[in-house]
């Protein structure tokens, strides 16, 4: 299998990212041309086409996480451009915070804490059952009043490529949150106390202590636990 | 970071720590969200370590505590010495006693985060 690679710049954040089918590197390239540099960069993603027995290409991450699972290049190459759009600089006046949105009808919008919808893999299919799409990112911009907002990916030649079943592009116009999911590990619900913690530890530390606080605070209120040895919980947490 | 040496030293109970000033502490009911200015995260702290946190003045010893936790609750002292352990060590853990060491900060973006996976 050959597999080609292209070193990028983007904000000046440097990313490799590998792909096993030419044709996703030609796209890549075509789309990312202004960002192109020489020298070697830390990998950041990787597309790898179908082997063995499988049918779907995947997208990865840096961690081994899987992002998508696509049926063609240009499915799985809008997927990746969309997550390199986390690495523009974030709206002005955001708070970063390592969670995964997702968008259900009318917009309504749902903040998963890591690892939720990240690890295990997502399964579009049940996503899509669940009336709900995921954002291409695995972080989410937030303003201190707990309104999500994100930086939208300039690629459209890549972004653009096809709609992708169970996921969705950055929203770019201010959002309210409709529900926010965290990771439970016990069968009570954590207390309010420990939902803050948790949720200002996930945040940037770009913003002051007191804004991640007040964010963490505004967020917990609207926080529902969900359990992690259960695979099918994220799903039912969805709102209906 | 490495713990305090007081926490596994045979002097613990003649140790007097002190919770530092500058750190931003938030009250959820008995428990406390606490973030020291040398951590880059904050410290969940459960009824006992919020107390601690409170109790812990730089005036009295370890020992002195344990004796008003017996004192005040009826707490045999082995058992109080053994929470006063392990709230201590959550309040050193979270970088909030004088004593504490900052860890080894990773470098980090401060838009993004230091450790996988990506943004």
């Amino acid at each position: 299998m050959r597999t080609d690679a292209i070193d990028l710049d983007i904000a000046g954040r440097r990313v490799r990212v590998v792909c096993e089918d030419p044709a996703g590197i030609s796209l890549l390239s075509s789309a990312l041309a202004d960002h192109l540099v020489a020298e070697p960069a830390p990998v950041g993603y990787s597309l790898q086409v179908p082997a063995g027995n499988k049918k779907l290409l995947v997208v990865l991450d840096r961690s081994g996480f899987i992002l998508a699972r696509t049926k063609t290049i240009e499915e799985g190459v809008a997927v990746l451009g969309r997550h390199l759009g986390a690495l523009l600089q974030p709206p002005k006046g955001t708070i970063r915070i390592r969670a995964r949105v997702l968008v259900g009808g009318d917009n309504r919008l749902v903040l998963a804490g890591f690892p939720l919808f990240v690890e295990p893999t997502v399964v579009e299919r049940r996503l899509e059952r669940a009336s709900h799409r995921m954002v291409d990112r695995l972080v989410a911009d937030l303003h201190p009043d707990g309104t999500l907002q994100m930086s939208a990916a300039p690629w459209l030649a890549l972004t653009g490529l096809r709609d992708v079943p169970g996921h969705a592009p950055a929203l770019f116009e201010p959002t309210e949150l409709t529900r926010v999911l965290l990771p439970r590990t016990g069968n009570e619900d954590s207390s309010r106390a420990s939902v803050v913690s948790f949720l200002a530890a996930a945040m940037s530390p770009a913003a002051s202590i007191s804004d991640r606080f007040a964010l963490a605070e505004r967020l917990s209120e609207k926080c529902v636990g969900v359990p992690l040895g259960d695979r099918a919980a994220r799903y039912a947490a969805l709102p209906g | 970071m490495q713990s305090s040496a007081f926490l596994d030293d045979p002097t613990f109970d003649s140790s007097v720590p002190q919770v530092r000033t500058d750190a931003v502490v938030h009250h959820f009911d008995n428990e406390i969200v606490a973030w020291s200015s040398i951590t880059a995260a904050p410290a969940y702290l459960d009824p006992v370590a919020a107390l601690a946190l409170q109790m812990l003045d730089g005036t009295a010893s370890v020992a002195d505590l344990i004796a008003d936790v017996h004192e005040v609750l009826g707490i045999p002292k082995a058992v109080a010495r053994s929470q006063l352990r392990r709230a201590i060590s959550l309040l050193d853990d979270g970088g909030l006693l004088t004593s504490s060491t900052a860890p080894e900060s990773p470098a980090t973006d401060s838009d993004l985060f230091p450790a996988p996976p990506n943004p």
